[in-house]
């Protein structure tokens, strides 16, 4: 059960980076386009994301089961890049704040631009916690851990089976 | 003494995603409860829909008042072009309210905070703006008046004192409605003051919407009398 629930959040967990990671690009591309600002100077909001992804390749690539096995780390990510969604849609969809009407462009920037920081610092939290978790003890081979109890038997008792 | 770091990069790994996970699920949570409250609806009664048709019948009267005037055949003793001038400010104020967005304003059964908005801008622009001020303040003029008519300075004082207070009204009702869109840390002060009024600002400008055509009509009674259709 566990394995199933961590590979499905694995998976979410991908799929929501990237959305996440696109909704917040179309409102920064619109808000910035608004007030005639150069897109470079919107970088430092997607330095989160980039780190993010760089840990999570990291993870993938070094088979760090420490992180992408875990859990409760796997439903975090899930839970955070679904909160950054459901803001941007809101600021887009809900019609009911009045600012989104006002500022006739259809996206409420206002209320994002009010969620860039709490997005920041989930986000870096996130990278942190990876990074911790990364710091693990080194996992023995079921092969090496049978190999190193031969020895040791071996060396106890010179009339060892092989199995 | 590694395996104690291992443990400690450990606890501190828990004790960060934790404090993600608490911080991001409040922040979800949060957004659900925003939601719900910016998207407070205000169901009508019945006899409430009863005002929008109320006040149709009223602009239809106003048009019915202004229509007996005809400057051909006008032989009274009031100057015919300040009637003409009157009769038209009149139709242009009836015809600026009467309008496919009035109708549909006043017919909405559930009265969201974008509604109550709606009826601001309507009613800022089309009433307060186009008709009250830019048609109906020159009649209420007491001095340098360019009509000649000879019951209007005695009506004009009440005219202007009416204008001056119905342009005013629903200023207060925009800045509290516009407080709804930024990131809120929801409280029950936030909640009274800024989501609860979708109810009392809709009746706050609907109050409005009554007193300005009841105005309008009022001018068009003063209007027929003058002509000497009664």
């Amino acid at each position: 059960m566990k394995k199933i629930l961590n590979g499905l959040f694995f998976i979410l967990k991908w799929i929501l980076l990237l959305s996440s990671f696109a909704v917040t690009f179309y409102i920064v591309l619109s808000m910035y386009d608004r007030v005639n600002k150069n897109l470079m100077e919107s970088i430092s909001l997607f330095i989160p994301y980039v780190l993010i992804l760089i840990l999570f390749m990291i993870n993938i690539i070094f088979k760090q089961k420490s992180v992408s096995k875990n859990l409760f780390y796997n439903l975090t990510c899930c839970l955070v890049f679904a909160t950054i969604i459901v803001v941007g849609i809101r600021s887009i969809m809900d019609k009911n704040m009045i600012l989104n009407k006002i500022m006739g462009y259809g996206i409420n920037f206002s209320y994002f631009n009010d969620f860039l920081a709490f997005m920041k610092i989930l986000l870096y939290g996130l990278s942190v916690g990876n990074i911790f978790f990364m710091i693990h003890e080194k996992e023995d081979h079921p092969e090496s851990t049978l190999v190193k109890k031969i020895k040791i038997n071996s060396d106890n008792d010179s009339n060892i089976e092989v199995l | 003494m590694k395996k104690l770091l291992i443990e400690y990069s450990n606890i501190i790994a828990y004790t960060v995603t934790g404090l993600v996970f608490g911080f991001g699920f409040f922040l979800l949570f949060l957004n659900f409860y925003h939601y719900r409250n910016v998207n407070e609806t205000y169901i009508k009664q019945d006899s409430e829909m009863k005002i929008g048709q109320e006040l149709k019948n009223k602009l239809s009267l106003i048009t019915e008042n202004i229509s007996g005037f005809d400057m051909n055949t006008y032989r009274g003793s009031e100057d015919p072009y300040s009637l003409s001038s009157v009769k038209s400010r009149l139709d242009i104020c009836t015809k600026k309210i009467n309008t496919e967005e009035f109708n549909t304003l006043l017919s909405r059964k559930n009265i969201h905070m974008k509604d109550v908005y709606d009826m601001q801008q309507f009613y800022q622009v089309q009433i307060s703006n186009e008709c009250l001020v830019k048609q109906l303040y020159e009649i209420s003029l007491t001095e340098n008046n360019r009509l000649n008519i000879s019951s209007l300075p005695t009506v004009a004082p009440f005219f202007e004192s009416h204008i001056n207070q119905l342009i005013n009204s629903t200023d207060y009702v925009q800045k509290v409605i516009k407080n709804n869109s930024s990131y809120y840390f929801n409280s029950e002060v936030s909640k009274v003051d800024i989501y609860n009024p979708v109810k009392d600002s809709y009746y706050s400008i609907l109050n409005d919407y009554v007193s300005s055509i009841n105005f309008i009509y009022d001018l068009s009674v003063w209007y027929k009398n003058v002509v000497g259709e009664v």
